[in-house]
């Protein structure tokens, strides 16, 4: 226990080093809900999704929940990146800090951000449509979000890890994250999408998770989502663990 | 466990797979570590950084085998990882944390008690006299200051018997220097071992009683500083400020006489080189007798650093000429 302490005490002290940035981490998604959202559902006022009509604001909500799980994934990168770089992975693997504990450190931390900030969208949510998930929805969509979320950062410890030198961090995302945004039913609904955008998000995980937050929200998840989600999650947490303790840890 | 060696490594070898380099080739090191620290010397390129960087498990074993305190580092990786520290060469910091913050967490991720671990961060604040900047990010600091940081990170976990540091005293101020030998000193005598990497020859000297020397990735030497000095630094160098012809002469004449070698001569000043000391005593009487005057006398033992010099020219000549 004192072990993940330790981690727990490292990422938390490392939030409150960068307070600029981890105040902007949970303010960015209030913003998000109340001009985004609002302004968007002034244009659309509702959204057909699976044979039922919603209101727009309601129908992206979900979405930008999904996308606070997305953003841990360049954040993640670049603070592994980071500890790679300063040999601070090296100092802790070589004590007795697992790659395993490492990365419950970061969960623990940043999956306690990612949940503040969308309990703070939720309820944003609900002051401005009044609409509230029922509680059985709620603890689906939390279990869909955690998933989502730890399917993000283990693929940001990949990235991180993977591709050295901030410029290069930087190309890739710049030339990955809109066509990843745009390829997800977080905005739209893919119904009316051209051929090759939906051919794109079949293989963007992305797309699966928005579909399983907003379907877990609106209570009607399939378990053959759940089960893609579960999988890729579970799959990338694995070969990022795998890998983190294969790979080299000199700086 | 069943050997007594400290360090026992087998035909080590290891090749960088991206550029094909091979920074070790088939070295042994058998040690025992009797005087608890041993140096790791070498011109830049020998393969120092690699040999630590293979033994402290931060980079995988390819051919050959290690053991430390008896355990195999390719089957025991997680006992050996909790019987080692490191302090690298690198910052290896967190930079936006405070120096007790950057503790506090590497305590505790070492599996250290709250209580021990409190105890000793003070205790080492005090030592390396940064109490008052305990609070202060690492990022505030000087290159010193920051070095001084890990030194206490590295010295924190009493529980790490075998401590690796890179370059100890690099960028430390005198007092700082002196903490570390003294502390380094006192770890020994509580049987902790240590092996160094450095370049600081007066360092090894003042340390260290063993040493490994190696130079393109092989091993050119295992043994002790006296034993290194003895056999490359082996010469002294007299130093004669003479004070009249009849001296200059005389010298000249005696050291064709005896094959002693001239280094330098510049005016009245003459710098002679020989192996035995007594030989000089020799000339002394010789520019007695013959009337001549000196003004000034000093000798100069060859130090660690010119043993260091010697073995790399010795070696480069080798090489050199095949």
């Amino acid at each position: 226990m004192g072990i993940i302490e330790g981690f727990v005490y490292r990422e938390f002290n490392l939030k409150r080093a960068s307070l600029g940035t981890f105040l902007a981490q949970l303010i960015n998604p209030v913003i998000y809900v109340v001009f985004f959202a609002t302004s968007m559902s002034g244009l659309l006022a509702s959204v057909e999704y699976r044979g039922q009509t919603y209101n727009y604001f309601i129908f992206v909500l979900p979405g930008l929940l999904t996308l606070q799980t997305f953003l841990v994934f360049p954040f993640v990168g670049s603070l592994v990146a980071s500890d790679k770089r300063f040999g601070l992975i090296r100092t802790f693997f070589i004590s007795k800090g697992t790659p395993s504990k490492y990365v419950l450190g970061k969960i623990i931390v940043e999956g306690a951000v990612v949940f503040v900030e969308c309990f703070f969208m939720l309820a944003i949510g609900f002051l401005f449509s009044g609409f509230l998930p029922l509680i059985s929805n709620l603890l689906l969509m939390s279990i869909m979000i955690g998933l989502a979320f730890l399917f993000w950062l283990s693929l940001g410890i990949l990235f991180g890890l993977f591709v050295k030198g901030e410029v290069s961090r930087a190309a890739i995302l710049t030339l990955t994250n809109l066509p990843v945004l745009f390829t997800s039913p977080m905005f739209y609904t893919l119904n009316e999408v051209p051929a090759w955008v939906s051919i794109g998000a079949l293989i963007n995980p992305l797309r699966y998770h928005v579909d399983s937050i907003r379907d877990a929200m609106f209570g009607i998840l399939s378990p053959t989502t759940f089960i893609i989600v579960l999988v890729m999650s579970s799959l990338t947490l694995l070969i990022s663990l795998l890998i983190l303790k294969k790979a080299s840890i000199t700086p | 466990m069943g050997t007594s060696f400290i360090i026992d490594i087998e035909n080590l070898s290891y090749v960088y797979s991206n550029s094909g380099v091979k920074a070790l080739s088939s070295l042994s090191v058998q040690s025992d570590m009797k005087s608890g620290i041993l140096a790791i010397l070498g011109p830049n390129g020998a393969g120092k950084t690699t040999l630590v960087n293979v033994m402290t498990t931060s980079m995988p074993l390819q051919t050959g085998k290690i053991k430390i305190f008896g355990y195999d580092i390719a089957r025991n990786r997680d006992i050996i990882r909790s019987l080692i520290a490191l302090c690298a060469q690198g910052l290896e910091l967190d930079l936006l944390l405070s120096i007790k913050a950057n503790l506090w967490s590497y305590g505790l991720i070492r599996g250290m008690k709250k209580e021990t671990l409190k105890k000793r961060i003070d205790y080492l604040l005090e030592l390396f006299q940064m109490k008052e900047k305990a609070d202060r990010r690492v990022l505030q600091l000087s290159g010193g200051e920051m070095r001084r940081v890990q030194l206490m990170r590295t010295f924190l976990d009493e529980t790490a018997k075998l401590l690796f540091i890179d370059e100890p005293t690099l960028g430390l101020d005198p007092l700082g220097r002196k903490v570390t030998w003294e502390l380094i000193k006192e770890w020994v005598e509580k049987e902790h071992y240590f092996i160094l990497t450095t370049n600081d020859m007066a360092e090894v000297e003042r340390l260290s009683s063993e040493i490994v020397f190696l130079y393109k990735g092989q091993k050119l030497a295992e043994t002790t500083v006296e034993e290194f000095k003895k056999q490359y630094a082996g010469r002294i160098k007299i130093n004669i400020k003479t004070g009249n012809e009849n001296s200059k002469a005389c010298i000249r004449k005696w050291s064709s006489k005896n094959k002693v070698n001239v280094l330098h001569q510049s005016g009245h000043t003459f710098t002679l080189e020989c192996k035995d000391i007594l030989i000089f005593l020799d000339l002394l009487s010789e520019i007695s007798r013959k009337g001549g005057e000196i003004e000034g006398l000093s000798l100069q033992q060859e130090t660690l650093e010119d043993a260091f010099i010697n073995l790399i020219e010795k070696m480069e000549g080798f090489h050199g000429n095949n």
